[in-house]
């Protein structure tokens, strides 16, 4: 209950802060943005059906280019692609003490490893895809907005991990 | 039914992967005007080096055909070629001593003193002293002796035999080859020949030391014997060694045309040869 209304409450600042803050009065969005809907994907159960995760992702991409067009062809295939080597690194470990027979992901292990042996790469490497893709160019201005987007974002997911998923 | 479904089960989600980065591929080059440029600019290449594989394809089993073609459109160049210089001789030194300066009818115009018959050559030898070639075409074609052989280069040799079907002539790469030839430009006149000792180069000789003639001078028939028309290339002035002792230059000249790779190949007929060959016996007789 509590977690919940922290989340409640968190939500909306978050918003505020990317939104008011770091895009109107500082303009921080050229060197970094939280694209949190990356939470979503990472924390899909690692059971379910590979297309279905494919079809939520273009449901997703779909949605997200009503807003911003231009940007669908990069996301589309920069979250299938997550969701296939996500797919791929969870045969690559399993078994293994961090997850459950059933494959869902068990939360027990430590926030700091499972962030850098899980979220954090897959994060990477989608930017490196996505931004890659989008600039056609993986030069130094796209390589900072790389390592801030993935940073920012990494913080995020981290946090939402924290509050949601760690199990105490 | 069932193996589909196995198959389906086993592949399915990489090829729906597949697919979806299809689409994703394409929605991004429809969206995005920079993929867009790019993606056009790289299916041109592409398109354009396919279509080069393919006409160099498709050209190499058409060649023979389109050489013979060109072969035809090249003789009756050639002869258009005889008749404007005819005509623009005649202008230029005719027409100022007609009274009135009216110009000539067509009919006191000369005709077209040149003949070219289109032939390939199917024997050539170049190793020797005295080359020869072997010509597709002989007596029935109206091939004679004494008729010029000439390449898309330039001067290549002179028949000396013919068959029904066939002909021989000593090309450029002969001892026994002579030419009246002229350094273009200059107006000096020497006697063209080859000394066999390399297969590119022949020499020009009697010309008096006085003419300066320098690397890079273009070498042509001069039109005095009816071997060859008038401005036929010989090739360039190469190397010029002054000789004291003889009053004369030795000039070397690179010839225009490559004897390793004659094929299609020209007669020159001149039609008034018969003409001027019983003027010269006459004259020689009176002598």
């Amino acid at each position: 209950m509590r977690r919940g209304l922290i989340a409640l409450v968190l939500l909306p600042v978050y918003w505020g802060l990317q939104v008011v803050l770091f895009d109107d009065t500082f303009a921080l969005s050229s060197y970094f943005q939280a694209h949190l809907y990356l939470a979503f994907f990472l924390f899909l159960p690692l059971g379910l059906p590979l297309w279905l995760q494919y079809t939520l992702a273009l449901g997703w991409s779909m949605l997200y280019g009503l807003h911003y067009p231009v940007a669908l062809g990069a996301l589309l295939i920069g979250t299938t692609t997550l969701l296939a080597l996500r797919s791929l690194w969870v045969r690559l470990v399993t078994p293994s003490t961090d997850f459950a027979d059933d494959g869902h992901m068990a939360f027990g292990t430590k926030p700091l490893s499972w962030c850098a042996a899980y979220s954090l790469p897959l994060i990477a490497t989608y930017e490196i895809l996505f931004q890659g893709l989008s600039n056609l160019s993986l030069g130094w201005p796209v390589w900072q907005r790389v390592l801030g987007t993935s940073a920012y974002t990494s913080l995020w997911v981290f946090a939402v991990f924290i509050l949601f998923y760690r199990k105490r | 039914m069932q193996r589909l479904l196995d198959l389906l089960s086993r592949y399915g989600s990489v090829v729906y992967f597949l697919v979806l980065q299809f689409v994703g591929l394409r929605l991004l080059v429809d969206r995005s005007p920079l993929h867009g440029e790019l993606y056009g600019q790289s299916a041109l290449g592409l398109a354009g080096r396919l279509e080069a594989v393919e006409q160099g394809l498709s050209s190499h089993f058409t060649r023979s055909e389109q050489n013979r073609q060109l072969q035809l459109e090249n003789q009756a160049l050639h002869t258009q070629l005889e008749a404007l210089k005819q005509r623009l001789a005649t202008y230029q030194y005719q027409v100022p001593y007609l009274p009135g300066k009216s110009p000539l009818p067509d009919s006191l115009l000369p005709a077209v003193d040149y003949r070219f018959i289109p032939c390939r050559a199917v024997g050539n030898s170049v190793q020797g002293n005295y080359n020869y070639l072997i010509l597709n075409i002989g007596r029935k074609h109206g091939v004679k002796p004494e008729m010029g052989v000439i390449s898309a280069s330039g001067v290549a040799g002179m028949v000396v035999d013919c068959t029904e079907d066939f002909s021989r002539a000593i090309s450029v790469l002969n001892k026994d080859f002579r030419l009246s030839g002229r350094v273009r430009h200059r107006g000096v006149y020497g006697s063209f020949g080859w000394d066999g000792r390399s297969a590119g180069r022949g020499q020009l000789e009697h010309i008096p030391l006085h003419f300066q003639i320098l690397p890079g001078d273009t070498v042509e028939a001069s039109g005095y014997s009816t071997l060859f028309p008038e401005g036929t290339l010989v090739g360039t002035v190469v190397r010029v060694v002054p000789d004291e002792v003889s009053g004369f230059q030795d000039i070397e000249v690179a010839l225009s045309t490559d004897f390793n790779k004659l094929d299609y190949l020209y007669l020159v007929e001149a039609l008034h040869k018969p003409q001027l060959d019983s003027l010269s016996l006459r004259a020689r007789e009176g002598s």
